[in-house]
């Protein structure tokens, strides 16, 4: 395939936080036919920014429950409504797809993440997610205590590679120490000393779920400086391991060292200490179609009235009763009745929600930052090694992406015909919403040949071998701890129930777009929820 | 001119001889049994060349544009056999259709060439004197021929590019008469031009013959390849040398029929004397060359091989390639034996059944794609279909060069919850060779000697019981087990088979 039928065999797919937009990427004129959608999710999620919005036009149905959002926090919470035996729970999705940052794609067999593509193993005392992964047969069991991953699921060998100094190396981190190996030492060390840090209830400051760590002194200091500024201070200067430290919170957050606080990118680095029976603590878990396998389980997991294409558009109180007003993609209103709600959607959504309810929730996330993202998935017909010993996770040292995962990875067959990556990048190097402008302006052209330059640069000959691209261009891709976030000293008050009929579920709330933070933020709100009933 | 035309009758007779000692060598590489392909090669050859003098005689005009034209002929068809026979041979059924039918048009066209110069000489030199003249130049030729094609040619230019240089030999005896007698010629400018452009094809045959018969293959393998074909999975190589073949599996060593029988019955004959009763249903994983079922079929209590092997291409060249089939005495034709192309893992997972005996052929795990194949994963997913007596046998790399490869395998078979006894024998062809017995239940003791078939080459009771120590450099330290998530096993083999060959 050249350059030129590969640019008009791409289907592009746009999504930006509001919803999806599958665009035809063939606007140049050279170009021959190709595939074209436009989901009218993002016409719908469109409406929501400019206010053009009717009246509902009539009643609709009545819910115990109405959970808005159908990303990891929004199922986690329906899930654990319906196990404690409310099942009458609408979600409501304005996507044509559910899974929100966990979302995937498909094209005949072939499976590949839109954004999120793993799971790290569980910690031991993250009972609940354990308990979850339990139950989809994730954790097969239990020895000495320490759960037994199902090793399907674990992260096939080999796991990891750098492409540093003209050839690629195996492991990132061993790469860094190997070369860089004082610099590297003095990183570790200066990290083991956060690792161990307790809170004055005897709990690790940094943790996963982050809730108990950020309101202690030593975090809020730390949330006061970049990274960078952290590391500078403490004389970790060497070029591989500021790199390192800038990939890894890229990766993790979307943003780079200069950005992100010197408390989330500690977090990074030591707030996992997982254990397994059978895999070693730094282990993922993957799959194909990444975390949209989480998804699709969680989806098995919670009631059947997934009202997808449909946006909430307005929320009140009236007589006890939440009144949830919706519009689907036909241009058809109405008017949902539940005894309560739980908002799973990202802050800058929930505000336009409730800006009749909450108008100062705008003023509270005054410094909630969405980072950009770029996912492209290529499906190339090579068999014959172009990617040459290709790994999971594949990183170009000092390249702008974060480099490429193989999505074919987890198959259990020796052969494939198609072999599928995904590409990742952060717009890092401009303001988000500069980023975002820039990204969601890029013709087809600018975003292939993005993907095509870096790639080609270490698989020459690669776009010859693709035979489908598809692009998820996040305008929001997510939330970023960046400096000053944990200071924000209205968290609780975005997180607090209203009237005991609105709740409020999501990873942004916890600052760190990780399904563990979604999942326990989705836990939480039900919790809440059911609390109110016990009562009554 | 006169002696130009002799001299060209020289050239002719070697050519003609070439081309028909190159379909036979051909013919013999690529379908074994020399005698028989020489001899009905030299026969059909010669039969067609009686045609084609008997064809002479209808030509009675214009006898040097039609000799010229006939040079042309025979060079482009002789000049290009060996190439198309080697580029036909993996893709057609009737091969010897096609074998034959070069050889026929040939020798026609051979025919035609002496008869036609002696009428053209005729006028020139008397009778007596043409015949003896003429035969001379023939048989000079034919000598020189039967000289240098086996001592020069073939091993220095191999056998397609000598065609394709005798071609060209044709072709430049077609252009030089052009010239000298062009002006007795009615189509010198026609036939020029085809000679012409004939002898830069033929030329440029010369140049890309390597391509042609994947020499780089040959030179590495430093055998004659006599099937080559790159199925979705491998590439499959077949080579051959004197009476012994070769079967090569992405460049690595399946099998040599020297001493194949070794390795396949070291593999089959422990497990089904071992099994407690007479053993009915059977699981072959891999083995798509159909000899490790060729020696279960040796058992008349089988009521039914199940041979999964993921490449197609394999199975039914082994089935279908008469050459092939006689090795494996066609077992993949047989009634008892039902073949599955498709991934082992995958095939497994899906896949309700109980077997007796189970015999795992696979590849040496020597990369991460294979390697899944050797993982705990697989051996706990194979399980299902066994029952407690069922006995599995593992080929499992060589002990002696790669220990740590050898006792992982055994180790990851126990992981998942295989009760296991190694051993081990010598092929000459691979050395030290090793496997593993599995069964959910202990390893039986008791060898049921009375089953063992009696046409075995080498397997015997006794034997086996040799095969069951193990040296003290047969064994390592403690190894790792085989996980999907770390993949030990590849780093292993790799590491001791790199020492060791280098």
């Amino acid at each position: 395939m050249d350059r030129r039928t590969f640019l008009s065999s791409l289907s592009l797919c746009i999504t930006s936080a509001l919803g999806t937009t599958l665009v035809n990427s063939c606007k140049r004129q050279e170009q021959t036919a190709t595939t074209h959608i436009i989901s009218s999710a993002h016409k719908l999620g469109h409406k929501l920014k400019t206010g053009n919005l009717p009246l509902p036009e009539r009643e609709g149905e009545t819910y115990d429950t109405i959970v808005i959002g159908s990303g990891v926090a929004g199922l986690s919470a329906a899930r654990y409504l319906r196990r404690q035996g409310i099942d009458n729970v609408a979600i409501i999705e304005v996507n044509h797809h559910i899974g929100g940052n966990a979302s995937s794609g498909k094209r005949n067999t072939y499976r590949y993440p839109y954004g999120a593509h793993y799971l790290p193993i569980a910690e031991l005392h993250n009972k609940e997610l354990i308990e979850f992964l339990s139950e989809h047969n994730i954790i097969t069991g239990f020895e000495n205590e320490l759960p037994v991953y199902n090793e399907n699921d674990l992260c096939f060998a080999p796991q990891e590679r750098l492409y540093y100094r003209g050839k690629w190396r195996d492991g990132i981190a061993s790469t860094i120490a190997k070369f860089s190996p004082a610099g590297y030492n003095k990183f570790v060390q200066l990290l083991h000393n956060y690792e161990n840090l307790k809170n004055d209830n005897g709990e690790y400051i940094f943790a996963l779920p982050i809730c108990n760590g950020y309101t202690n002194d030593i975090s809020l200091e730390l949330d006061g400086i970049s990274f960078a500024d952290f590391l500078k201070n403490n004389l970790i200067t060497e070029d591989e391991v500021i790199w390192y430290a800038d990939y890894c919170c890229r990766d993790e957050y979307g943003m780079g060292i200069e950005s992100i606080s010197a408390f989330a990118g500690i977090q990074y680095f030591v707030a996992r200490r997982a254990k397994s029976a059978n895999a070693p603590e730094d282990t993922n878990l993957t799959w194909p179609n990444g975390n949209g396998h989480l998804v699709d389980i969680l989806r098995t997991d919670v009631t059947q009235n997934l009202i997808c294409d449909t946006l909430a558009y307005n929320i009140e109180i009236h007589n006890a009763k939440v009144k949830v007003a919706v519009i689907n993609d036909s241009n058809n209103s109405k008017i949902l009745h539940a005894k309560q709600c739980i908002i799973a959607t990202p802050q800058f959504i929930t505000t336009r929600l409730l800006s009749t309810i909450q108008p100062e929730r705008t003023q509270w996330t005054q410094n909630f930052k969405y980072a950009p993202w770029l996912v492209v998935t290529l499906i190339l017909n090579d068999t014959s090694g172009i990617l040459s010993d290709v790994h999971w996770d594949n990183v170009l040292y000092g390249a702008n992406s974060l480099g490429y995962i193989n999505d074919t990875q987890q198959l259990l067959t020796t052969h494939n015909n198609k072999t599928v990556i995904t590409w990742y990048t952060t717009l890092h190097k401009q303001a988000p919403q500069e980023g975002r402008k820039q990204l969601l302006h890029s013709t087809t052209e600018e975003i292939v040949n993005q993907v095509a330059q870096e790639l080609e640069s270490v698989h020459p000959g690669i776009i010859s071998e693709t035979e489908y691209v598809d692009a998820v261009l996040w305008g929001h891709g997510m939330i970023a701890p960046v400096v000053g976030f944990y200071a924000n000293t209205h968290l609780e008050k975005l997180k607090a129930p209203i009237d005991n009929k609105i709740f409020f579920a999501h990873s942004d709330l916890s600052g760190l777009s990780l399904f563990e933070e979604a999942f326990y933020q989705g836990n939480r709100a039900a919790k809440e929820l059911l609390q109110t009933r016990k009562h009554v | 001119m006169q002696l130009l035309l002799l001299l060209s009758v020289s050239i002719i007779a070697t050519c003609g001889l070439v081309y028909e000692l190159a379909a036979g060598t051909l013919a013999s590489y690529l379908l074994g049994d020399s005698v028989t392909q020489f001899s009905t090669i030299i026969g059909a050859y010669l039969f067609c060349m009686g045609i084609g003098s008997y064809l002479s005689r209808f030509i009675k005009q214009n006898l040097l544009d039609v000799f010229i034209q006939t040079e042309i002929l025979v060079g482009i068809v002789g000049g290009t056999s060996s190439a198309l026979l080697f580029i036909l041979f993996p893709h057609i059924d009737s091969f010897r259709i096609v074998l034959y039918l070069i050889v026929s048009c040939t020798g026609i066209l051979v025919g035609l060439e002496i008869p036609l110069l002696m009428n053209i000489l005729k006028k020139q030199i008397e009778f007596q004197n043409l015949i003896s003249r003429v035969f001379s130049y023939d048989y000079a030729g034919a000598l020189l021929a039967s000289i240098i094609f086996p001592l020069v040619m073939v091993p220095y230019l191999g056998l397609v590019r000598t065609s394709f240089f005798f071609g060209c030999m044709n072709v430049s005896v077609a252009l030089v008469l052009c010239y000298v007698v062009r002006n007795e010629l009615r189509f010198v400018r026609s036939l020029a031009l085809q000679s012409i452009i004939v002898f830069l094809f033929l030329f440029m045959g010369i140049l890309y013959s390597d391509s042609i018969t994947n020499l780089a293959e040959t030179d590495a393998l430093g055998e004659n390849i006599i099937y080559s074909v790159s199925s979705p999975y491998q590439r499959i190589i077949l080579t051959r040398s004197n009476k012994a073949f070769k079967l090569y599996l992405n460049g690595n060593l399946q099998f040599n029929t020297n001493d194949e029988y070794r390795y396949h019955e070291s593999l089959v004959h422990p497990l089904m004397c071992l099994y407690p009763s007479n053993p009915k249903h059977v699981l072959v994983l891999g083995g798509g060359d159909g000899l490790a079922a060729r020696e279960i079929l040796k058992y008349p209590s089988v009521k039914d091989i199940t041979l999964v092997d993921l490449d197609y291409y394999m199975t039914n060249l082994f089935s279908t390639n008469p050459l092939l089939a006689k090795l494996n005495k066609k077992s993949l034709q047989s009634n008892h034996v039902k073949i599955v192309n498709d991934d082992a893992f995958v095939w497994l997972r899906s896949h309700i059944g109980k077997y007796d005996i189970i015999i795992v052929d696979f590849p040496d795990p020597s990369n991460y794609s294979v390697g899944k194949l050797y993982t705990d994963m697989f051996y706990r997913t194979m399980k299902k279909v066994t029952h407690d007596s069922t006995i599995v046998v593992v080929q499992s790399t060589s002990p002696l060069v790669a220990p740590k490869s050898f006792w992982c395998v055994n180790a990851t078979l126990q992981s998942a919850g295989f009760n296991t006894k190694p051993y081990h024998t010598f092929i000459p062809s691979f050395g030290e060779w090793g496997y593993i017995l599995a069964s959910p239940s202990a390893i039986p003791d008791l060898f049921h000697s009375e089953r063992l078939p009696d046409s075995l080459l080498y397997f015997t009771p006794t034997i086996f019981q040799q095969m069951l120590n193990f040296a003290p450099d047969m064994k390592t330290n403690t190894v790792n087990i085989n996980k999907l998530n770390n993949q030990i096993l590849v780093q292993y083999f790799e590491q001791e088979w790199s020492e060791y060959l280098h």
